[in-house]
């Protein structure tokens, strides 16, 4: 596709007959040509995505050589954003809420996960990277999955950059896809699509977020423990190194012992019918999580159902409305969150990053 | 050093000073009288504190703010005591330095007072 963009930084918006778009940072994934086409062809299969809850992809423009994506780009903010909020204010994202954007995420999951191309062939899109910093609320209470097709080449560029910091949506990978970037099948160029992945990833990766929502802080990470047991997980090759936390391989162990049991003490606090729920949405085997996103988000309903008042867009707004009026005043705050810029103010100093 | 490498450094310093005294987020939160959560985000990089919060985080971790703001003893002087760091003067500055360094008093005195003249005298480099 030909567009003229005011300005290509990544990460920039711009608006241009009535539809406000985003640049994404650049399709990066090395200088091998077979992943660059890999990369293109993720974005080309996005393209094919139209519903609701899913900000549009519109392909790749190229920008004095560099390929870039186009996506949608909505107002309001990221769930991350909103999460930071919460937690600087000691607020709670209700349960409501949290069981609200997870079904309306399992909607664009199974529509994209159900997807064909023009002449009715399955195009087998799997999100990979569904995240906190991948959710976008807007106005009017609308919740939208982003970054379909670009979410591949993001996971290559940043797991073939070691020391790779557990940013972004690295931290919500699917137990099989990570197992695969460890040890990859003999002959396979793609370590983020191990053989018979499908959209049961994006359900853990879901299951995820949903759990992060309800204890209102990141579950592989949880602040009452300790974690010095892991450098003896590691296979001695790995433990050579030394071993700073939080890097992709910390993360991948702890994705990788993330078990019945830790789940279970991790969904303590969380009300019954949401633990049983993210419970199977986490379990490690997809075979055991939900066979769709479409039975996931059904089941989030019908625990909405249960709850005596209704939970939509309108009540997502006023709580959306409610924590970042909370975290107005920055003087108040002990830290700042900086994953966007314009959605709550900050002092002087600090220059966002996004 | 950019405000995203400064905050994931910190968090880094932060994880790792924590590790050392073998407390869990929540005590060291605790002791920072921060919310769990936000000293966790801290850690993982994705909050800056405010200087208020970096003071009882560095007291909280034993460790001083200068290591988690990566500030070594060549960049700042620990104190307004100690002498101010070369690290800090540019190469031009080192070189007039050294060339000082060997003169009578008398001459150096007489090189103070053209610096005050100098300082005075309007500057039209830009």
């Amino acid at each position: 596709m030909s567009m003229t963009a005011p300005s290509l930084e990544p990460g920039s918006t711009f608006e241009s007959n009535g539809y406000c778009y985003r640049i994404q940072r650049s399709v990066e994934v090395g200088d091998g040509r077979e992943a660059q086409q890999r990369a293109m062809e993720e974005v080309r299969l996005a393209t094919y995505l139209h519903h609701p809850n899913i900000a549009n992809v519109y392909g790749c423009a190229a920008f004095e050589g560099q390929p870039y994506v186009v996506l949608e780009h909505q107002r309001g903010c990221f769930l991350l954003t909103l999460m930071d909020a919460a937690m600087q204010v000691n607020d709670m994202l209700s349960p409501a809420f949290a069981a609200y954007v997870a079904a309306q995420v399992a909607e664009a999951l199974e529509y994209a996960h159900r997807c064909l191309d023009d002449k009715g062939r399955p195009l087998r899109i799997v999100h990979r990277a569904v995240g906190p910093l991948r959710i976008r609320l807007g106005a009017g209470g609308r919740v939208k999955l982003t970054n379909f097709g670009a979410a591949w080449s993001e996971l290559m560029g940043r797991l073939r950059t070691p020391p790779g910091l557990l940013r972004g949506d690295v931290a919500y990978l699917a137990p099989e896809i990570l197992r695969n970037v460890r040890e990859p099948e003999p002959g396979q160029a793609d370590p983020l699509t191990p053989r018979g992945l499908d959209g049961r990833a994006d359900i853990f990766s879901l299951g995820l977020v949903l759990l992060e929502m309800l204890v209102a802080h990141y579950p592989l990470d949880p602040p009452e423990e300790l974690w010095s047991d892991i450098p003896r997980r590691f296979p001695e090759g790995i433990r050579a190194e030394q071993l700073p936390f939080l890097r992709v391989e910390t993360l991948a162990d702890r994705v990788l012992h993330f078990g019945p049991e830790q789940v279970r003490r991790a969904c303590e606090t969380v009300p019954e019918p949401l633990r049983r729920i993210v419970s199977r949405a986490l379990s490690q085997e997809p075979d055991e999580r939900y066979p769709t996103a479409g039975e996931l988000g059904a089941e989030l309903r019908q625990y909405l159902g249960t709850l005596g008042r209704a939970y939509g867009a309108a009540q997502l707004d006023d709580e959306v409305g409610r924590v970042l009026k909370g975290a107005a005043d920055y003087r108040t705050l002990d830290a700042h969150g900086s994953v966007e810029r314009g959605v709550l103010p900050l002092p002087s100093d600090m220059k966002t990053v996004d | 050093m950019d405000n995203e490498t400064l905050q994931k450094s910190l968090g880094e310093v932060a994880r790792a000073a924590r590790d050392r005294l073998g407390l869990t987020q929540a005590q060291v939160a605790r002791q920072a009288g921060l919310a769990p959560n936000v000293y966790g985000r801290i850690e993982r990089g994705g909050m800056m504190p405010a200087v208020p919060t970096l003071r009882k985080l560095a007291l909280a971790l034993g460790i001083s703010a200068d290591a988690l703001l990566e500030l070594s003893g060549t960049q700042v002087a620990a104190s307004t005591q100690a002498p101010v760091p070369l690290g800090s003067l540019s190469p031009e500055e080192l070189h007039v330095l050294r060339t000082l360094r060997g003169w009578p008093s008398g001459k150096v005195k007489l090189v103070g007072r053209i610096l005050k003249m100098v300082d005075a005298a309007p500057t039209d480099e830009a």
